[in-house]
């Protein structure tokens, strides 16, 4: 049920509708599912109810009364959830005001929670959680081998206490960010479901969100079970080290007491080495990686940017997760209607006797008679005037009728405003089509099952309906049989202009202006249709309706022998003129799509809509330019589809081969041939051709295609798909690609919700992808660099220095400074680079997409940078571990003649580590916000100042022995001063220097874009816009002679006699 | 109600539109050229005066282990790989050596007799070819010594060392100390065992033709070890002597068995006994110097000298050597040019850099953000090139591209 909620909702408050529920209710104090009364306000309960568009609100009316659903759905729900004893029948008998017979049923209770914690649930759940990453079991372990007795080479807690500080990092990020469900306030309640709780739809589609976790999170994955490779390597050298000096020499080293090294004492040693190097794998990188993310979906989420005023909606990360998944898109599926248009159809023009009429007129349009001729387009006034007195009167009078009355739409009065009629239609165009009537003074007003009646003017008038040849693809057309108030039978005809026009008698004077018409429509990019009629005489429809009616009663075929029939009738049409509506755009779709493609990303569009249609709005929003060549699959079998697909694919190589150009390419595929393209034995074909196209638009997808689609070209490539949509039949495909964007729109809030993103407007997504998704992308990609980059650099000098103390895991830092590093000394870079940097700012990234691309190829995040970096912290190490070596050598004499010993030296080269790592930081670090200055230069000052204070309280309270009165022989030694001075420096001279060779010598875009944004130069694009966009324009008018849409987006057959049983006159069971 | 002010409206402020005011660096010429030969100017000079300065110091210092077989009465060159003399001065005699054994007499603190011990002692006899500026320095050098290992560095009882009468349970309790045989023993641990005992005797001038007459140079014991780490020691706290062991590598210098302290022969004062508190501070690295004198007054002068070793310190059997080292200070402590030739290094890569760059950057520069260097949308279309074709496929729909 949309809105409902969870937590908020009192269910007591259900208890007091039953109790005035009406007598029969209580009289029977049971419902039995064949009695409904049909003045008792109900809703089927479930899933049918939200797709409807009844609301549902804890206002409780008090006249609602609670059913067990019908046995339909009720057999669905059984099927659905199986298990419970009540359910087995597929029956809900719940018993009125009597809860203990309602326990005795032992339904589900009522409580829903969407929050993914409770109090309860909070500490097994979260831990689990936390522990099914492979860092985090190390780090457990690695705390818990601390304990042992003589293993650990550093204190005892000095992983448990950051692993402790870490968890509850998480656990504060975790909580602040913890998925409930609200409830939203509606007018009316129409029925509520009880005893249901788990099973409603919201828990429903709740409970099969998928886990997605994003590639740069796998790559780590795979990076840190590498680097534990290592690790365990090093340990084991480092073990093996120990065995063969302690047993070569152990008559030498008598003065350390040692006993000849055994097999146990070999696997404690590796133990010790593991936990010598174990932070090798950066403690606090997942920790950082939450926060940081968490941090990106909060600016995503106050994005001026993206927040649609209309609605007053900002753009909502619904999960942190996956926030660098957007810089990294290859592929976005969109949904159309309600996505890429606002699913407004809106009746802008037409075309009645050879004029033209437009709801606003161009300047320099205007109607104007030259050489006799009436040219330009009137204005919706002149069509009412023109309905008064002009010699074309009675032809504006039948084409207002035909819109009026040939339709399948329903009217709906408000019941505070009578005077008010919604129109209810299957079609939005069809809808358009009926208020563009009404708008004309032929109002649509009431329909029964033989009948329709329309006010024009003063008089009410009644149309019999005799027939409805319905629409469908092949006969691209609609037509009903009526007879008039004058009791005169008329064909009216509605279609695509190709088919109206086969069918139109010799004598059509309108049909030249017309097609004139239709063709400044379709450049505009409506969609358009043709108006014809017939007057057929009384003794003509009597044989045909036989024939009709012969037609109807078939078994076999029916469909196709109705369509006869019509044929039979529907000819020496007519033509009226034409219609053109508006399929409106968002705002900003075509740039948006266009930027995108750009960018690098190819865009899918799959729709439910028929294939002219989605061809016309694929040109209209520029997904489809003017100089693709289309691909247009329409087979209907299995072996002509592969057949099709196999050739295009071999022409196209073979082109290719020959070392032609060849036109980009658009494939459009239908629903039918999609179906049998995506068999296993042809979806390869299928993604072939596809991945070929620029762009690919497939018309007529059931919701599960369109999931399919997704997952076949998840599973081929390795590319990463984002799915957008805003209605329901996009949640699979939400849920099935890697990224899912949701329109929090007016089609209810399903997508939004099952979404991982939802924005209001599709514009926003370049945006969310250009500057947010590759923003977090680069920054992700840095901030997990640098954090194994100064990891592997610190730890690796305690495995030089095992080199030096006979493989004895002596550490070379005090060990609490060790974790310092990790908790304090070190944390604020990548959490700055993560949040913070910007190698470009936003309008540069706006303005040149193709920056898109190094996310995409995932430029600054690869095996080959994550090794690169870790070879340089190698290099860096080496450098000051033994530069440190030379410089201690025989423990330095200092000023005064003492000995420095192993602490001075030891705490020398930490804080050269330290500074090392910090220029390196300061180097990546693009952007110098004031968080930067306080994150990379503060470590420092920071570390410097408190070093002094952790010396001397440590020694004090027995934390660090081993500082006991160093801080003023440390600061008073030049000695100290001047390595980390030259170390640091000396480290980074290699890194400075590659930096500038490659913005030099091997300069990438975005080292140029860099330098635009820097020195503000101005863009000289423009004018050569400008000029593209004038050629675009007379392509335009070229292409759309070749192709032109038509206005039909309603379902195949099989409504209209729904439709038509409908009667308007009866009362609405009551709200 | 219909004005209602929009309740989801993100603050415009600049940390959430992150636009924060911010400096954007860029690595171009004009910034990193000037920086290298910075750092070379910098660097250099500070280079070069640290080398100058190390220079000064003068430090002497030979090898004696082998000594123990240097029976020869006329006396026994040191190894010459391991005579150090860095003053730059004429080729002069090498240090000799010559071993003999002798009687050490301990006498008694509280009115018993003396107790004597064998000890092999060496006198080497030396030239010193230079005057040392005081304050001189007199260190031992031993090598291949494992100060730094595991096991060793924390074996001692920080509690006990400050002068708490700690019992058998207290250490055992604390587990710095390994409690094996069950005494307790006092000072406790690996590192106080192994306590570097050679004693080295004040230098006896001896006539020779270049410098007939002398003095004897007498280091002093105290000032060697941190001022600091007095406070980490106290007189030992034990009242019973005589329940107190004497660690095992000690007790050859004392009566027993059993090897107990009494009041004749009590444990080593460690508050004041500064060669121990030299000891206890261990090493980074197994080569490490220890001070063992210093003389901050006189100024030793050039000459003949002649200096008592007891060879106490088994370094053999341990598989290392050692080493008397003698030397003055100089502005950053010892005799260790690194750091100096560091800087130099330094100073010379970056300049050495920054020429390179510059050359280039001067016969050909590169223009800075070059927008025709940047491709508009050719790569979006190279997608639709087939997976197979080569890149001058892609080159070619690119270039017509950026024709448009």
């Amino acid at each position: 049920m949309r809105g409902l909620s969870s937590k908020e909702s009192d269910y007591s408050d259900m208890n007091i509708p039953l109790t005035s529920a009406h007598d029969h209710n209580s009289s029977n104090s049971s419902i039995g599912h064949s009695r409904y009364p049909p003045d008792s306000s109900y809703e089927f309960a479930g899933p049918n109810a939200s797709a409807s568009s009844t609301p549902f609100a804890a206002t409780a009316p008090r006249r609602t009364a609670t059913h067990k659903p019908p046995s339909a759905f009720a057999n669905f729900l059984a099927n659905f959830t199986g298990g419970s004893s009540a359910n087995q029948e597929g029956i809900r008998i719940i018993h009125l005001n009597s809860p203990e017979s309602n326990a005795q049923e032992k339904y589900l209770h009522n409580r829903i929670s969407t929050s993914k914690y409770n109090y309860f649930t909070f500490l097994p759940k979260f831990l689990y959680e936390q522990f099914s990453k492979y860092a985090n079991i190390f780090f457990l372990f690695t705390a818990c081998i601390q304990q042992i007795d003589g293993v650990s080479p550093t204190s005892r807690f000095t992983t448990a206490v950051p692993l402790a500080l870490v968890l509850f990092a998480t656990a504060i990020k975790e909580v602040m960010e913890d998925l409930g469900a609200q409830l939203r306030n509606t007018n009316w309640i129409y029925g509520v479901v009880i005893f249901t709780g788990h099973e409603s739809k919201l828990m429903r589609n709740a409970s099969a969100t998928p886990i997605k976790r994003t590639s740069v999170e796998k790559m780590t994955n795979v990076q840190i079970i590498f680097l534990f490779g290592i690790l365990l390597a090093m340990s084991l050298a480092s073990a093996i080290g120990n065995m063969v000096i302690t047993n070569n020499n152990i008559e030498q080293l008598k003065y350390i007491g040692l006993q000849k090294s055994t097999m146990s004492d070999f696997g404690l040693n590796i133990l010790t080495f593991l936990i010598l190097y174990n932070n090798l794998i950066p403690i606090s990188l997942m920790v950082t990686m939450e926060v940081v993310k968490f941090y990106q979906a909060q600016l995503i989420n106050s994005d001026l940017d993206m927040y649609y005023e209309k609605t007053d909606t900002s753009a909502l990360a619904r999960t942190s997760s996956l926030v660098e998944e957007l810089g990294q898109i290859e592929y976005i599926f969109s949904d159309k209607t309600g996505t890429l248009t606002c699913n407004e159809m809106e009746f802008r023009q037409c075309s009645i006797a050879g004029l033209a009429y437009s709801d606003v007129v161009e300047e320099g349009k205007q109607a104007r008679v030259e050489d006799g001729m009436e040219v330009g387009v009137h204005d919706f006034k002149q069509l009412d005037a023109n309905l008064r007195n002009h010699p074309t009167s009675n032809v504006i009078n039948e084409f207002l009728t035909l819109l009026a009355v040939c339709h399948t739409v329903i009217p709906e009065r408000q019941e505070n405003n009578p005077s008010q009629i919604i129109y209810q239609a299957s079609s939005p165009d069809e809808g358009a089509l009926v208020e563009g009537a009404a708008l004309m003074g032929y109002q649509f007003t009431t329909r029964r099952p033989r009948s329709v009646n329309i006010m024009v003017g003063q008089n009410d008038l009644e149309y019999e309906i005799l027939n409805v040849c319905e629409f469908n693809s092949t006969r691209k057309r609609m037509s009903t049989i009526v007879r008039g108030p004058d009791r005169r039978i008329k064909l009216y005809c509605k279609g695509a202009d190709t088919v109206i026009l086969e069918r139109l008698g010799s004598e059509n004077e309108f049909v030249d202006a017309t097609m004139q018409h239709l063709e400044d429509y379709a450049t505009e990019g409506l969609r358009t249709l043709c108006v014809a009629m017939r007057e057929i005489p009384e003794h003509e429809y009597q044989n045909w309706v036989q024939i009709y009616d012969r037609a109807a009663t078939t078994i076999q075929n029916r469909g196709e022998e109705l369509d006869k029939a019509a044929e039979l009738i529907e000819q020496n049409l007519f033509l009226l003129g034409a219609t053109a509506i508006e399929d409106k755009l968002q705002d900003g779709v075509p740039e948006a799509i266009h930027t995108l493609q750009q960018a690098g990303i190819k865009v899918w569009v799959l729709t439910g809509d028929r294939q002219e249609t989605a061809i016309n709005i694929g040109y209209s929003c520029k997904l489809i330019q003017e100089d693709m060549s289309l691909i247009i699959c329409n087979e209907q079998t299995h072996w002509e589809t592969k057949e099709f697909l196999e050739n295009k694919v071999k022409t196209i190589k073979s082109t290719y081969q020959r070392g032609d150009d060849i036109e980009p390419l658009a494939l459009i595929i239908d629903g039918k041939s999609l179906g049998f393209a995506l068999e296993k034995d042809i979806e390869k074909i299928f993604l072939e051709l596809a991945v070929l196209c620029k762009a690919v638009v497939c018309c007529r997808v059931s919701p599960l295609q369109k999931a399919l689609v997704v997952k076949l070209v998840k599973r081929n490539l390795k590319a990463i798909l984002l799915a957008i949509g805003d209605g329901a039949n996009d949640v699979s495909m939400i849920q099935a690609a890697h990224v899912g964007v949701g329109i929090s729109g007016l089609e209810g809030l399903q997508a939004a919700r099952s979404a991982d993103f939802a924005i209001s407007q599709f514009r926003f997504l370049k945006k969310l992808l250009l500057v947010h998704g590759a923003w977090s992308y680069q920054r992700l990609s840095k901030l997990i660099l640098f954090s194994f980059y100064k990891n592997i650099c610190l730890y690796t000098t305690q495995f030089w220095y095992a080199f030096y103390n006979g493989f004895s895991g002596q550490t070379v830092y005090e060990s609490w400074t060790i974790s310092l590093y990790n908790v304090a000394l070190t944390v604020l870079p990548p959490l700055t680079l993560g949040i913070f940097d910007q190698y470009v700012s936003a309008r540069m990234l706006d303005r040149y997409p193709q920056m898109y691309m190094l996310g995409q190829k995932s430029e600054f995040f690869n095996v080959k940078t994550f090794w690169g970096w870790a070879i340089n912290a190698i290099y860096h190490s080496v450098i000051i571990f033994f530069a440190v070596a030379f410089i201690f050598k025989n423990d330095l004499i200092m000023t005064n003649g003492n000995i420095g010993g192993a602490w001075v030296m030891s705490v020398t080269l930490y804080t050269a580590v330290l500074a090392t790592v910090l220029w390196k930081a300061a180097l990546i670090t693009d952007l110098w916000t004031k968080y930067a200055y306080i994150s990379v230069p503060g470590s420092m000052i920071f570390w410097m100042g408190f070093f002094p204070v952790f010396a001397v309280v440590g020694a004090k309270i027995g934390l660090t022995p081993e500082y006991f009165g160093i801080v003023g022989p440390i600061y008073g030694q030049p000695v100290f001063w001047l390595t980390i001075i030259l170390l640091p420096l000396l480290c980074n001279l290699r890194d400075y220097t590659f930096k500038y060779v490659k913005r030099t010598f091997l300069p990438r875009t975005y080292h140029y874009v860099q330098e635009i944004q820097k020195l503000n130069i101005p863009d000289y694009r423009p004018r050569m816009e400008r000029f593209r966009k004038a050629v675009h324009k007379v392509r335009n008018i070229q292409r759309l002679r070749r192709n032109r849409g038509f206005a039909f987006s309603q379902n195949e057959s099989g409504t209209a006699h729904l439709i038509r049983a409908y009667d308007t006159t009866a009362q609405k069971p009551l709200g | 109600m219909d004005h209602e002010p929009p309740k989801h409206r993100p603050p415009n402020t600049s940390f959430k539109q992150q636009r924060l005011k911010a400096w954007q660096p860029i690595l171009t010429a004009k910034s990193v050229l000037p920086t290298f030969f910075i750092m070379g100017i910098l660097f250099a000079p500070l280079g070069g005066l640290l080398v100058w300065r190390n220079n000064k110091v003068t430090e002497f210092s030979f090898d004696y282990t082998d000594c123990l077989s240097a029976t020869n009465p006329a006396g026994t060159e040191v190894p010459a790989s391991t005579f150090v003399h860095s003053s730059p001065v004429g080729p002069f005699p090498k240090p000799i050596y010559v071993i003999s054994p002798v009687n050490v007499r301990v006498p008694a603190q509280a009115g018993g007799g003396p107790f004597n011990y064998a000890v092999d002692r060496c006198t080497v006899t030396f030239n010193l070819p230079v005057d040392l500026q005081p304050p001189v320095m007199l260190y031992y050098k031993l090598t291949n010594f494992y100060q730094n290992h595991r096991k060793y560095t924390k074996s001692l009882d920080y509690k006990q060392l400050a002068g708490e009468a700690s019992t058998r349970e207290d250490i055992r309790g604390r587990k710095g100390c390994p409690l094996e045989s069950g005494e307790l023993i006092y000072p406790c641990g690996l590192i106080a065992n192994s306590l570097f005992n050679d004693t080295f005797s004040t230098l006896r001038t001896v006539a020779s033709e270049t410098a007939p007459t002398g003095e004897n140079y007498t280091f002093q014991d105290t000032g060697i070890a941190w001022s600091s780490d007095k406070g980490k020691y106290g007189k030992y706290g034990y009242t019973d002597l005589s329940t107190i062991y004497i660690p095992e590598n000690w007790r050859r210098r004392y009566p027993g068995p059993p090897y107990t302290y009494s009041a004749d022969f009590p444990p080593p004062n460690v508050e004041t006994d500064e060669h121990f508190q030299v000891w206890m501070r261990t090493a980074g690295w197994p080569t490490f110097l220890k001070p063992y004198g210093r003389n901050d007054q006189t100024v030793f002068k050039a000459g003949q000298y002649q200096m008592d070793i007891d060879m106490n310190f088994p370094i053999t059997t341990y598989g290392g050597r050692k080493h008397v080292v003698i030397t003055t200070l100089g502005a950053t402590g010892g005799r260790n040019n690194f750091l100096g030739i560091g800087f130099i290094v330094a100073a010379i890569l970056s300049a050495g850099l920054g020429i390179i760059f510059t050359a280039f950057h001067i016969a050909k520069p590169r223009i800075i953000g070059d927008h025709s260097k940047i491709s508009f949308g050719g790569e979006a279309t190279s997608h639709t090139r087939s997976p197979n074709r080569d890149d001058a496929g892609g080159n070619r729909i690119r270039s017509r591209y950026e024709d448009d």
